[in-house]
């Protein structure tokens, strides 16, 4: 089942067009990866699945239904920009979002007690939210968003403002939902925070989409590359695309930068090298890095359509 | 509507949880509270002694009833007005029953000679209808001095130097220990060709008694003269004493100009709160909208509730703010009813006046409505706003609109409770709760009351439309608010962003 599926939805305002006919599929269960530049489209698209704007064209289905207040038991959303009511306590912050999402007064006093314990605020439950450091605040952020134990839970650049020990906290608590049987989507810019969580991705660009798969399918569009050490320029190879030689020669060898052509696979390469006598000290498969696949994907899209 | 009752519990409680609401809440029972305390500790004192040294023994005795009697007169109007508000059931014929009117000396040393108050009040306790206040009478202006506290007889300038000094000072009276206003002193020798009357006063000289002095006096002058003409004494008092007949009749209708003011009271009281309450806390919950949006929390609350949801949440938690500060005044108003003093004596009889269902109805709907009106057009102006400073441009106009109309509405009507300016206003949805409750005191048609009761719903229903749509649209704007036709153009376009 697909916890959330977009189909040919288009959002405009007024002349721009924040997405343009974008269909892609989250099944239950996993981490889902929203990734896209500044602008992409992926706050809009969120936001429609959310039901806080609604699309221009097209049609979301969130949960099995249209988007609506008859989801929000069951989803948990931390938004990009986020805030507190200052004056709020912290425990009465989390139950008051447990209340809007259905809550009972006991079921979300009980969630909300606990969730603050493990997030390491309970000596802050009584405090109002103007006291808290701003790593604190983010915590009761995100305790907001999973007070209600949701099963699906959206987070739009949950990172973003994090230091290093927070950032490792929340990639901590997004495998841990997971494992909880929530399905993640998040949306992010960072690609390290993505390569380490995401069992599938969707790559936006300008509100399109230009990838959507698994990491491996991902390193499969672009071509792969490869270090060698041979005494010959390995250029003419079958398969090759380009050689550059880097630094200089050592006793008759030399090292290669080589780029393989589109879908050729690194193996048959070292086949054709051992048929063909041809002499390599050093053979090096370079799997490419979801930041490499994002430049390759969203700048040739972006040089396409400049 | 449950999460709608959710955000109006949350706004209720950061709206409560707020100096300025204690503030808000405090400021008018301490006010009161301070007037009753004002009223019983440090009132003015109304008695003045006078000194009145009168060498010639002729006029002394005379000057002192005609104040004596003045101040009976006052009584005697003022227990009139009275019996005709309170007392029930066919007159008796007595002066207290005609109605306040110029009394003639002759009715008051009537009224006097009968018994003065003390047989008045006897005559009258029984006919008074029930919660009838007790009638108190003003004291005197004026009480003579127990002692001469300067010499009379080394002529006017040395009791003028010897008097001098004590004026203002307290000297003792038949009612206790009182400021010296008034020294008089009528030489032995006065007359028409004599030396005058000598006034010594504390300040500006009193009109009521310079009059009285120069009517007693001039009065027995003219006898003296008379009498040395030949007319017999008792022949010039029976001239002395004859009246211009004079009928004096009051037509009789719903309510007297007294009543009329009783009955306002406490609908113009309740059209200055709604005024005070929603201007302060419509401030209170745009701070609160603006607050959210600065802090970028509107996105975590709108995944969970509708735009709708949080209008109607934040009207309902800040109807219930309002609520909650007039309940607090009312309790209070109770509580200074049950406390004798200025502020109940006050508010009797204009509760009193008002205790009528459907003037209880009127006054809930009118303010229920007026408050509902503003605040919607304070959430428009704060879900449109990222900071204070931006509100103030759009809430200058907003208030000005207003606040001008109705609080000159609120002076004409004191002035001229039938003018035409509350009529026009009445049909004017934005003005119609004032308009009414300003109105209501001096009754209002029915067919007005229908009228311009459903062009107030009507007018309410379209307005929460349109706060829906600037809220629908604004929430997560950012930038620069719009201009005004645009956002005319998105009232009536909601799908124009």
């Amino acid at each position: 089942m697909n916890v959330l599926a977009l189909d040919h939805v288009v959002k405009r305002f007024g002349d721009f067009t924040a997405v343009d006919d974008l269909s892609f599929r989250v099944p239950e269960g996993g981490i889902f990866g929203f990734l896209g530049g500044n602008g992409a489209g992926k706050t809009t698209s969120l936001r429609m699945a959310l039901d806080i704007i609604r699309p221009t064209q097209g049609q979301i289905t969130v949960l099995g239904r249209a988007p609506g207040r008859e989801n929000d038991a069951l989803i948990g959303f931390l938004p990009e920009e986020r805030g507190l009511y200052r004056r709020m306590g912290v425990l009465d912050t989390v139950i008051y979002f447990g209340r809007l999402k259905g809550m009972s007064a006991s079921a979300a006093r009980k969630a909300s007690k606990a969730l603050i314990d493990k997030l390491g605020l309970g000596a802050w439950a009584g405090q109002t939210v103007d006291r808290l450091s701003k790593g604190m605040s983010q915590k009761v952020q995100l305790a907001t968003a999973l007070v209600n134990a949701p099963r699906l839970l959206i987070l739009d650049e949950p990172f973003s403002g994090l230091d290093p020990v927070n950032q490792g906290v929340l990639e901590d608590l997004i495998r841990e939902s997971a494992r909880g049987g929530a399905t993640v989507v998040f949306s992010t810019h960072v690609m390290q925070h993505a390569e380490r969580l995401c069992d599938r991705l969707l790559l936006l660009s300008r509100g399109k989409k230009v990838f959507e798969g698994t990491l491996a399918q991902g390193a499969q569009v672009l071509p792969c590359r490869l270090s060698v050490t041979s005494r010959a320029d390995p250029s003419g190879l079958p398969g090759v695309a380009a050689a550059r030689a880097s630094g200089d020669p050592k006793n008759g060898w030399r090292d290669w930068e080589v780029d393989l052509l589109a879908g050729q696979d690194p193996a048959d390469l070292l086949q054709a090298c051992t048929d063909g006598a041809f002499p390599l000290r050093r053979f090096h498969t370079r799997e490419p890095s979801l930041h490499d696949i994002f430049l390759h994907l969203v700048g040739a899209d972006q040089e396409r359509r400049s | 509507m449950r999460r709608a009752f959710l955000i109006a519990a949350r706004e209720y409680k950061q709206v409560t949880s707020t100096r300025g609401f204690w503030v808000l809440l405090l400021a008018l029972p301490l006010a009161l509270g301070l007037s009753q305390l004002a009223g019983r500790w440090i009132k003015p004192e109304a008695t003045a002694a006078y000194v009145l040294a009168d060498v010639s023994g002729r006029y002394g005795r005379a000057l002192e009833q005609r104040l004596e009697i003045d101040h009976e007169r006052e009584v005697l109007s003022d227990l009139a007005t009275y019996v005709r508000r309170w007392a029930r059931g066919p007159g008796t014929g007595a002066l207290w029953d005609s109605g306040p009117r110029g009394f003639d000396d002759h009715e008051v040393e009537a009224f006097m000679a009968s018994g003065g108050l003390a047989h008045a009040i006897e005559q009258i306790s029984p006919r008074l209808a029930p919660g009838a206040p007790g009638f108190h009478a003003d004291p005197p202006e004026y009480l003579p001095a127990a002692d001469n506290p300067a010499p009379s007889d080394q002529g006017p300038a040395a009791f003028g130097a010897a008097v001098t000094p004590k004026i203002g000072e307290k000297v003792m009276t038949s009612a206790g220990p009182r400021r010296l206003s008034v020294a008089i002193y009528i030489p032995k020798a006065f007359g028409p060709s004599g030396p005058p009357v000598r006034v010594w006063v504390r300040a500006d000289p009193d009109a009521d008694l310079v009059k009285a002095l120069r009517t007693e006096l001039s009065g027995a002058l003219r006898l003296e003269a008379l009498s040395a003409s030949g007319v017999a004494p008792a022949e010039f008092a029976r001239i002395a004493a004859m009246n211009a007949p004079l009928s004096i009749t009051i037509p009789l209708k719903d309510h007297t100009p007294t009543q009329l003011l009783e009955r306002s009271i406490l609908p113009l009281a309740m059209a200055y709160l709604l005024l005070i309450t929603v201007m302060t806390t419509g401030g209170m919950m745009l701070q609160g909208l603006i607050e959210e949006r600065s802090n970028k929390l509107l996105e975590s609350v709108l995944a969970c509730v509708t735009p709708s949801e949080l209008m109607y949440g934040k009207l309902l938690g800040l109807g219930g703010v309002g609520l909650t500060t007039v309940l607090a005044w009312v309790a209070c108003a109770a509580a200074a009813l049950a406390i004798p003093g200025e502020v109940s004596d006050f508010l009797r009889p204009a509760v009193q006046s008002a205790a009528h269902p459907w003037m209880v109805f009127a006054l809930i709907f009118y303010f229920v409505t007026g408050y509902a009106i503003v605040s919607a057009i304070y959430l428009a102006v704060g879900s449109l706003c990222d900071s204070v400073q931006d509100a103030q441009a759009y809430l200058v106009p907003v208030v000005l609109v207003i606040m001008l109309p109705v609080l000159f509405m609120m002076m004409s009507v004191v002035r001229d409770p039938g003018g035409a300016l509350p009529h026009i206003l009445s049909w004017i949805p934005l003005y119609t709760p004032f308009a009414m409750l300003v109105r209501l005191g001096g009754g209002v048609s029915w067919t007005e009351a229908v009228g311009t009761g459903v062009l107030l719903l009507a007018f309410m229903a379209l307005e929460v439309v349109a706060v829906g749509r600037i809220f629908q649209f604004s929430l997560l704007h950012t930038g620069q608010p719009p201009k005004l036709g645009a956002l005319f153009a998105l009232i009536i376009r909601p799908g124009s962003d």
